[in-house]
């Protein structure tokens, strides 16, 4: 989140609109985006719609308790960012679209374990891939 | 993995400012990134 929220002009600029779908209840997720200074819109999925239509994966108990998820968790922790009391399934896995006004997913990432998601960098090149007047329908 | 994104884009969201929309508005005139995160916390 920390670093998508350094790369929303980059974003805005390169032509996409971030938005951003939580577990949350319509409640929580208007907290969370005002504690985070969230830039981007979000959607409260807490019945997990979205997350269904879309396919988003579950975690196994292995990849919640590994050493390295543990190890991420205290890097992440070192770095400055908060680490909190989960609020939602802890199993859920995250994911990425990238969706073109045509209506195709150009680009998508589902997660293998809870810290496992592109940086906004390799977001923002696919972006311009996707918006490049060479780009293949 | 298949994605219907034709089922998808009629169903309605809501978004944190309490607006509902129906999910394709949000690529209709703008590449979309949609972020899904593991949970709030």
């Amino acid at each position: 989140m920390a670093q998508l929220r350094r790369q929303a002009d980059a974003f805005k600029e390169a032509g996409a609109r971030v938005v951003l779908v939580g577990l949350g209840t319509l409640e929580a997720t208007k907290a969370f985006q005002s504690r985070f200074d969230v830039p981007f819109t979000m959607i409260a999925d807490p019945q997990k719609q979205l997350f269904n239509a879309f396919q988003l994966k579950q975690a196994g108990p292995k990849d919640l308790l590994s050493l390295g998820m543990a190890a991420k968790g205290l890097s992440a922790m070192f770095r400055g960012h908060h680490l909190g009391i989960p609020k939602g399934d802890v199993r859920q896995l995250p994911g990425v679209f990238i969706i073109d006004t045509g209506g195709r997913i150009c680009f998508r990432h589902y997660a293998r374990n809870p810290a496992d998601h592109p940086s906004a960098e390799d977001l923002l090149v696919r972006v311009r891939t996707t918006l490049s007047p060479h780009a293949s329908a | 993995m298949t994605i219907d994104l034709n089922a998808v884009q009629d169903q309605k969201v809501q978004l944190s400012d309490g607006s509902r929309i129906r999910l394709g508005q949000l690529w209709e005139h703008q590449t979309l990134v949609l972020v899904f995160l593991r949970h709030y916390g």
